[in-house]
């Protein structure tokens, strides 16, 4: 990230920080720790603003198939698409509230496995990985290069990417701001959702620094290319028309999300 | 006599209200984000 840049054209500093999932990032934004969070998942977000949270989606951060995001079994358990059944009555490791329980809850439907009959237990992607590894749980539900890598190096994606998305699993991470931030400060959030959109453009057009993203993801290049491959950045009039009538605006219809908790003004 | 109350008061009441909103304005922000997901585009 260029953080340099996001401060000058702020005008003041900007200070990140890493969180492991969108819960955690609502939980900040509710404690007042938080102004702005970059690729919440939407599952995390729609449970936010259901339970009347004061924050607003103001951008696409990307959409992306089942790459980044899916469910992974152990070898060990011999439990695949074709006998999901005998997921019930076993451990699974999933984070709750995250785009993963979203996509273990579609999952589940698509191989006929009930969820209820299965003891769930919540982990975080890195923690359900090892778990895993370990043999703790038979099957783990995750998100992030890192965490999907460890768990196929001893397991196999439940569902391939193709299979997800003929299912109908799509994924989006947004952007989101606390009301008082978006209402106080109006321009700077403006500048940082079209800075946003700039070093997509740059992504899109391969001007990326992929060293520098390397190794701020703590991720290897092959890895980092892999899992970017996977998310779709989209144009700010994709972004547009996807938080109207397109695929963001689909998925909060679905889940009965509040309406007035979405704005496109700050888009360029 | 009304007319410069309410003048005064107009004054007063814009001068805080500008205050209010310079005092508002965020002297940093603070951003959460996913690197393991949200790879960024430097």
């Amino acid at each position: 990230m260029n953080k340099k840049a996001y401060s000058k054209a702020l005008g003041v500093p900007v200070k990140w920080t890493n969180f492991t999932n969108g819960v955690a990032m609502t939980d900040a934004m509710l404690a007042g720790d938080i102004d702005i969070s970059y690729s919440q998942g939407l599952m995390p977000y729609i449970n936010a603003v259901k339970a009347k949270a004061p924050i607003s989606l103001v951008d696409v951060a990307m959409e992306y198939g089942m790459g980044g995001t899916t469910c992974v079994t152990s070898n060990k358990s011999g439990i695949t698409k074709a006998n999901a059944s005998e997921l019930e009555g076993k451990k699974v490791a999933v984070p709750l509230g995250t785009m993963a329980e979203y996509v273990f809850t579609e999952s589940m439907k698509i191989v006929g496995a009930d969820r209820k009959k299965m003891e769930i237990i919540a982990m975080d992607p890195e923690e359900g990985a090892a778990a895993l590894v370990s043999g703790d749980v038979v099957m783990a539900c995750l998100f992030g290069g890192n965490s999907i890598k460890s768990a196929t190096s001893v397991g196999k994606r439940l569902l391939t990417v193709d299979e997800a998305r003929a299912g109908g699993i799509m994924g989006i991470d947004i952007v989101s701001v606390t009301n008082k931030f978006m209402k106080e400060n109006p321009g700077m959030l403006k500048s940082f959702v079209e800075l946003t959109h700039e070093a997509n453009e740059r992504y899109r057009k391969g001007g990326s620094d992929m060293k520098a993203m390397s190794k701020e993801s703590e991720m290897k290049v092959a890895d980092m290319k892999d899992t970017l491959s996977g998310f779709k950045f989209l144009t700010p009039k994709e972004t547009k028309k996807s938080m109207k009538s397109g695929n963001l605006a689909k998925f909060l219809k679905g889940f009965d999300t509040p309406r007035g908790t979405v704005t496109t003004k700050f888009l360029p | 006599m009304k007319k410069i109350i309410s003048t005064v008061l107009g004054i007063l009441f814009a001068f805080t209200l500008t205050a209010t909103v310079a005092n508002s304005a965020a002297k940093e922000v603070r951003v959460a984000y996913f690197f393991g997901m949200a790879v960024s585009k430097s």
